[in-house]
């Protein structure tokens, strides 16, 4: 159609930015589909590595993509694992890496300071992090941070579990990011769960969840940690349950009100009755000819 | 279409099936500034949600679609001309037109008794190469938010009457956009929501020529009601079922002990999710 064709053409600069939004929104397991999408359709390869350039450490450490350190050690790339630098930091290992985000590969591993302050209590969190994670999650991977800013200690527990199945055409990813901030013999805990679950066989269908939390707790040394990992695991295991008892609703409810599954007869149409005697049989029979 | 194009197009329409559907209008214009020669084909093949328009004359909305544009404006089926006003816009034959008006009366009933609500709109147009016509039936309906779930649903068939030596084919292309959104206290904020694509094709052998209403109509009940419960039993299912393989509420014991038998369990529940008919 003409009209498309006399509008301004768009900038490289919006080219840029629009094909950075697609790759912002790759699903789980899928980022090499999409950029090799995008690449085909933006057919330009500066376009597409300054594309890349914006878009993928971001997405990459979103995702909380699980890193191999190798010897034996692992950690996830999450945004509290970024370091002023551009390096990335694994807490377990107390090391820092470079992140090559496109090769997705980790190098120059070198030992990093600890935070002396926080390391007693995020040791401990992690342990039992660790169990709950080998528990709960059959894929799962976990990283915990801690800071300390005066007398206020904050630890960051992230949570990832990712089952892609591409032939079968489904994928899903769940993150897990809780805050807990320790003062004075107080501590404020927040909570952030997201799952995304992308189905597609003769079809696009997805799934995406979030939930948060804001929760109060006195800080017992000898009992915290214990009480904490039950919160998570309460927390999360209710957020599941309800996830589930949700789709029962959906499917009961607002599916029924959307389209019936019969008309109210009960019965599939009586398609002749409807029709009835319709002077449109011949209208239909003409327009053949 | 040069090669060149063509694998353009299907990079589009892959990228289409990835990308969240709740996003599909802003990532269908921003692909098409990304491909302007590919403008016309994207879309005719991508499926957005149907959006509507009044027709001031007969008061009534009617859908949108590439099959009812010109240009910017689109033509009710309802009065028959082009909103807004275009002078010469695209018009079917007179006797074409009399079959689409029985068209539209016909499943604005079926969509009362299988929607009790919602928008329909029937399209037709002439077919060139062959002896036949092809049409888009299309409804619309949206939850009415007063249980607290937003939800709508869209259908896009596509149909296509050819006359044959020995009878008559029809081919149809359908399409379900669903989508659900539910926000509470205790499962936050979820939203599901995508689209199926099935396709059917029947032939009627014989002289006497059927009446082209009933069997279309006849094949878009069926189509509708199997991807109805595909959407339920399949897609709800399926999508819950991947939600408990990343995480399990039951506590895996001994993991490194039964490593084997744990690899042995998950096999067995993703060879069940993906052995599922898909209805």
């Amino acid at each position: 159609m003409a009209d498309s064709y006399d509008e301004e053409p768009i900038s490289d600069a919006t080219k840029i930015e629009m094909a950075a939004d697609f790759l912002k929104f790759a699903p789980p397991g899928e980022f090499n589909e999409v950029y090799n999408d995008v690449a085909t359709i933006l057919h330009n390869e500066n376009q597409m590595k300054e594309a890349c350039r914006i878009a993928v450490p971001q997405w990459n450490v979103e995702q909380f993509l699980p890193v191999d350190l190798g010897n034996g050690d692992s950690c996830l790339l999450t945004p509290a694992a970024a370091l002023p630098d551009g390096r990335y930091y694994d807490p377990k290992s107390k090391q820092s890496f470079d992140y090559h985000h496109m090769q997705r590969a980790a190098s120059d591993i070198q030992p990093s300071p600890v935070d002396e302050k926080s390391e007693a209590l995020r040791s401990e969190v992690e342990a039992a992090v660790e169990a709950y994670v080998n528990a709960h999650y059959p894929n799962g991977s976990t990283s915990v941070y801690g800071q300390s800013e005066g007398s206020k200690v904050t630890i960051i527990i992230c949570i990832e579990d990712h089952e892609f199945q591409s032939r079968n055409h489904w994928g899903g990813r769940w993150r897990s990011c809780w805050t807990i901030e320790v003062n004075d013999g107080q501590a404020t805990v927040s909570g952030l769960l997201r799952i995304q679950v992308h189905y597609y066989e003769n079809g696009n269908v997805q799934l995406l969840c979030k939930k948060e939390y804001e929760h109060e707790m006195s800080y017992d040394k000898n009992k915290f940690v214990p009480d904490l990992l039950k919160f998570i695991k309460t927390s999360e295991g209710d957020y599941q349950s309800a996830i589930s008892d949700n789709y029962v609703k959906m499917s009961d409810t607002t599916f029924k009100a959307l389209r019936r599954q019969l008309p109210m007869t009960k019965t599939k149409i009586d398609w002749h009755k409807l029709l009835g005697y319709r002077i449109g049989k011949e209208a239909t029979q003409a327009a053949n000819h | 279409m040069s090669k060149n194009a063509r694998v353009r197009l299907e990079s589009a329409l892959d990228l289409h099936r990835r990308l969240p559907p709740d996003m599909v209008e802003r990532n269908l214009s921003n692909m098409i500034d990304l491909a302007p020669d590919l403008t016309e084909d994207l879309l005719e093949r991508v499926d957005q949600p149907l959006r509507l328009m009044r027709d001031e004359d007969k008061e009534r909305d009617f859908l949108l679609c590439d099959y009812n544009r010109d240009g910017d404006s689109y033509r009710s089926p309802w009065s028959d001309k082009y909103f807004p006003a275009i002078p010469d816009g695209l018009q079917i034959s007179e006797l074409l037109r009399k079959v689409e008006i029985e068209f539209n009366e016909v499943f604005n009933q079926y969509r009362e008794l299988y929607y009790d609500g919602g928008i329909s709109s029937v399209y037709l147009w002439e077919i060139s190469a062959e002896s036949g016509f092809a049409g888009a039936v299309l409804f619309k309906k949206a939850g009415d938010g007063s249980q607290n779930i937003p939800g709508s649903w869209d259908s896009i068939h596509v149909f296509e009457v050819i006359e044959k030596a020995d009878g008559f084919n029809y081919r149809l292309t359908t399409t379900v956009m669903l989508w659900l959104q539910t926000k509470s206290e205790s499962s936050g904020l979820l939203s599901l929501g995508g689209s199926l694509q099935r396709q059917t094709e029947k032939f009627i052998s014989g002289v006497k020529v059927p009446e082209h209403i009933l069997e279309i109509g006849k094949m878009v009940e069926d189509i509708e009601n199997k991807v109805r419960n595909s959407l339920n039993d399949v897609y709800f299912d399926k999508t819950r079922a991947i939600v408990s393989v990343l995480r399990t509420q039951t506590p895996i014991n001994e993991r490194i002990k039964n490593r084997q038998q744990l690899a042995a369990e998950l096999t067995q529940r993703l060879d069940r999710l993906n052995s599922q008919p898909d209805g």
